[in-house]
């Protein structure tokens, strides 16, 4: 029993991290922005999400679903933002700027007091269906939700790729001025994605308050953005299952090893050499794989929307001229 | 008063700490994110000296310097080197995953307490009446002046230093011209690591040795090296001594804890006001 | 069709162009010469908005552009393309091109909604990008990733992909550079037969030979300044444009 608990535990935390790499992959390895705050919407979204759910005085008590909800519109908005101001921005200088709002949001949420409760935060939050499965058994239910999640995010995500719109995002991940040069608005379209892919990390957060049932500031730290990162890396960018794969993963290495039973005075040991193990394996996939575990994988168009089953395409001779004129106007 | 004091110390050993890290920028062309650990080994490796081995602090602060110096080009050489090739976002990336390796040594071989280098409080220096700052302080002053002549020598007479700028600007012309690029990076590697080193040892110097230190700071360079644009050394150094004094001086309107908070705001000012930073010649 | 009158780009004092003066004409192949560095492609980059110019107005198809955005331009129907074509690396040839026509599913939550409209469209692109690509022989990589063509391929790839957009007219930044002597025929085929179908150029070429062999007029550009123009004959027998290319060389 401990160790299901324990399993379903692990099983959360790493249906956390893929679904903050999903989300991640949208913007990141899909458009190939340089994104460090990824931390930064996680927080805005978790906070969100307590303050309207909690009771008075301090929240607002609103139900759960509109917690969810309200969640993703404010990180949205917020986001919007945020990109709003540095999307202009290339590659490092993004990547500082993104990085340096999040730092702030975390600041802020540590000693805004009247709002976020400081650096104490709020404990012992509710969490959904609480009141129906009993206590020994919800890790296993709550894990079976995250991934119940985790696959709707996977799908929808996956379809994004698979899209016009996913071919237009990688367009501009490879080549912006060539993209600008066939008449697209790359700005817009930035910002709309970053904004749909800071709004999943916002309904990301709440499942993080659901799991850990308090929030405080210290649970935002840039480590979270850098170890989703390292997920995205290891799994392979711009590929979903890669994203998926890269967060199970790195949780099954940086949290498994707390199961094993250590003295006390090893655990710090043990705490170093999760670290270690995360970062030699990060540094050896990307000498060896440096598409990382399951590379992005090229689909066919004809193959994505069947167009071999189009008449219209399949006769090879008589539709030879009126499609080459057509193409020559 | 003693706010801009405190400013200019902080500035001072944030022009240590970026400089070198600005230089591996211009010359590699990426974010090195294992700079902040180099300051982490740096402060811990004159611990070690001072405290376990019992050597004098200005021994054991040379010691540690030149330790992660060398310790900087071996990282190099065995992490970076060889994934040259595959581009920015690997060497990044790869910086980041060396980030985690460090740090975990680290912990493994401190453990969590937090320590200090156990100096005596130094006697404050007297001026106008007013105590002014302490020869610790002045010391680290002192050092970081010190640094920057030394390298701006380095960097304008010397032949090693002419090639570095060569090679800044165009790495593959500076190899047409005989500029043995190779050596010349292996000397970027060490004076790098060995001025995170120093910059390590005199944040431990002002405060406490933590675990933290190299990810906290690494922010701050990264924004300071940004703020001075682009692996501009002179323009670092300014934004080095601005970031400095404006986080120490706003203390004294908003509350101290907000300190890293205007760094960061600073940073996205500039950037969006002058994308390329604050020098005149930006990435392009 | 397409006027210039007056340009000028300064960029931190140095004046890459000056008070440049062209013109070109609908259904023209117009050839834009000059050593290294003469602001050639300065120019390209101010026709096509992606940089401000200092001074002077650019006129297209009678209206005024000096003002507008670089996707503005396309939507007019000026396509400009690069010097060093890497296109999308990682993308295939059809996708390099089914994504130039603005479609309906580029937003984010439209393959969700009209999914079957979006597919319909995705055909008759389909159907446009296969014939092009038939015509300039690419039909058979057609599912291969842009990197592992070559340079060759990759100069029509760029033409494919701006033709994609329907262009009215072309500025062609360096085509045959690179390409050799029995794929620059070819070039020189379709350049030839798009004119012939009512397409407008104006192009920038190192080889002159090329340029003469295309072209009905040339400007020759040095130092950021317009110092001849004329027919291939006028330009061949030009003193000063001979001794731009000699000293220059």
């Amino acid at each position: 029993m401990e160790i299901l608990v324990f399993l379903s535990g692990l099983i959360a935390l790493g249906g956390i991290y893929a679904m903050l790499a999903v989300a991640l992959n949208v913007n990141g390895g899909l458009l190939g922005l340089w994104d460090l705050g990824v931390v930064g919407y996680f927080a805005v979204g978790a906070y969100s999400y307590t303050l309207l759910t909690i009771d008075a005085p301090e929240g607002l008590g609103l139900p759960m679903i509109a917690g969810v909800i309200g969640a993703a519109v404010i990180t949205g908005l917020l986001s919007l933002f945020i990109g709003y101001t540095s999307l202009r921005l290339q590659n490092e200088y993004l990547l500082i700027t993104t990085f340096a709002f999040a730092e702030i949001i975390r600041i802020i949420a540590g000693n805004e007091e009247w709002l976020t409760n400081g650096n104490i935060g709020f404990f012992g939050l509710d969490k959904p269906f609480q009141d129906i499965i009993p206590g020994s058994n919800y890790m296993l239910f709550f894990s079976g939700l995250v991934l119940l999640t985790l696959v709707l995010f996977y799908i929808f995500a996956q379809r994004l790729a698979d899209s016009p719109m996913g071919r237009y995002m990688r367009a501009i991940r490879e080549n912006e001025l060539v993209t600008q040069s066939i008449g697209k608005k790359i700005f817009s379209t930035k910002l709309k994605v970053f904004v749909l892919s800071s709004s999943m990390v916002g309904i990301v957060g709440c499942f993080y308050v659901w799991y850990m049932s308090i929030i405080a500031p210290n649970m935002f730290t840039s480590t979270i953005t850098f170890t989703v990162w390292t997920a995205l890396v290891l799994g392979g960018i711009g590929n979903n299952r890669g994203a998926v794969m890269g967060a199970f993963v790195l949780i099954l290495v940086q949290e498994g090893t707390r199961f094993i039973p250590v003295a006390a005075e090893y655990s710090v040991v043990l705490a170093g050499l999760r670290q270690f193990i995360s970062g030699m394996m990060l540094i050896l996939v990307l000498r060896f794989l440096p598409q990382g575990l399951i590379a992005e994988k090229f689909k066919s168009v004809e193959k994505l929307f069947k167009f071999h089953h189009n008449s219209l395409i399949l006769e090879p001779k008589g539709v030879r001229e009126n499609v080459a004129s057509q193409g020559a106007e | 008063m003693d706010y801009i004091i405190y400013g200019i110390i902080t500035g001072c050993i944030l022009i240590i700490a970026s400089i070198g890290f600005s230089m591996v920028w211009k010359t590699e062309n990426f974010l090195n994110i294992a700079h902040g650990q180099m300051l982490l080994i740096g402060a811990y490796m004159a611990y070690l000296f001072k405290s376990v081995l019992n050597f004098p602090f200005a021994l054991s602060m040379i010691c540690s310097v030149i330790a992660t110096a060398v310790l900087g080009l071996l990282f190099a050489k065995v992490f970076y080197f060889p994934v040259r090739k595959s581009g920015i976002l690997v060497l990044l990336f790869t910086s980041i995953g060396l980030s985690w390796v460090i740090y975990g040594v680290v912990q493994a071989i401190v453990g969590p307490q937090i320590r200090t280098f156990g100096l005596e409080t130094s006697n404050m220096i007297e001026l106008f009446g007013r105590q002014l700052l302490s020869y610790q302080e002045l010391l680290i002053i002192l050092i970081s002046i010190v640094c920057v002549i030394v390298l701006h020598f380095i960097l304008t007479k010397t032949k090693n230093g002419k090639g570095f700028r060569a090679m800044a600007e165009n790495r593959d012309l500076a190899q047409i011209r005989g500029i043995n690029s190779k050596k010349l990076s292996d000397y970027v590697w060490l004076i790098s690591s060995g001025l995170a080193g120093l910059a390590g040892i005199l944040l431990a110097m002002t405060g406490t040795l933590n675990m933290e230190l190299g990810w906290q700071q690494i922010l701050i360079i990264m924004s300071v090296v940004i703020v001075g644009g682009m692996g501009n050394l002179y323009g670092t150094m300014l934004a080095a001594l601005i970031i400095g004094l404006s986080m120490d001086v706003s203390t004294m309107i908003v509350p101290t804890s907000y300190r890293t908070a205007i760094a960061f705001v600073i940073v996205i000012l500039v950037l969006l006001i002058r994308p390329q930073g604050l020098s005149k010649r930006g990435a392009h | 069709m397409l006027q210039v009158k007056g340009l000028s780009k300064n960029f931190g004092g140095v004046q890459a162009v000056k008070d440049v003066t062209l013109e070109v004409n609908q259904g023209e192949i117009v050839g834009l010469i000059g050593p290294n560095g003469a602001g050639k492609t300065t120019l390209f980059n101010m026709i096509s908005l992606f940089l401000p110019s200092n001074s002077g107005q650019i006129t297209f198809l009678n209206e005024k552009i000096d003002t507008a955005t670089p996707d503005g331009v396309v939507e007019k129907g000026l396509l400009r393309t690069f010097q060093t074509p890497v296109g999308f690396p990682k993308l295939s040839l059809l996708e390099n091109l089914m994504v130039v026509p603005p479609n309906e599913g580029e937003g984010i939550f439209s393959i969700f909604l009209f999914r079957k409209k979006i597919i319909q469209r995705e055909q008759e692109h389909y159907a446009k990008v296969c014939g092009l690509l038939r015509q300039f022989n690419l039909f058979d990589k057609r599912n291969e990733l842009a990197e592992n063509l070559s340079a060759a391929e990759l100069k029509l790839l760029e033409l494919c992909r701006q033709l994609m957009a329907s262009p009215k007219i072309m500025l062609l930044d360096e085509p045959a550079s690179g390409v050799n002597p029995v794929m620059l025929d070819k070039m020189v085929q379709h350049i030839l037969r798009l004119r012939s179908e009512g397409m407008t150029f104006l192009v920038i070429d190192h080889n002159l030979g090329f340029i003469y062999r295309i072209c009905d007029r040339i400007y020759c550009l040095a130092n950021g300044e317009l110092i001849a123009s004329g027919t291939p004959e006028e330009i061949s027998n030009n003193e000063q444009v001979k001794s731009v290319y000699l000293g220059a060389s």
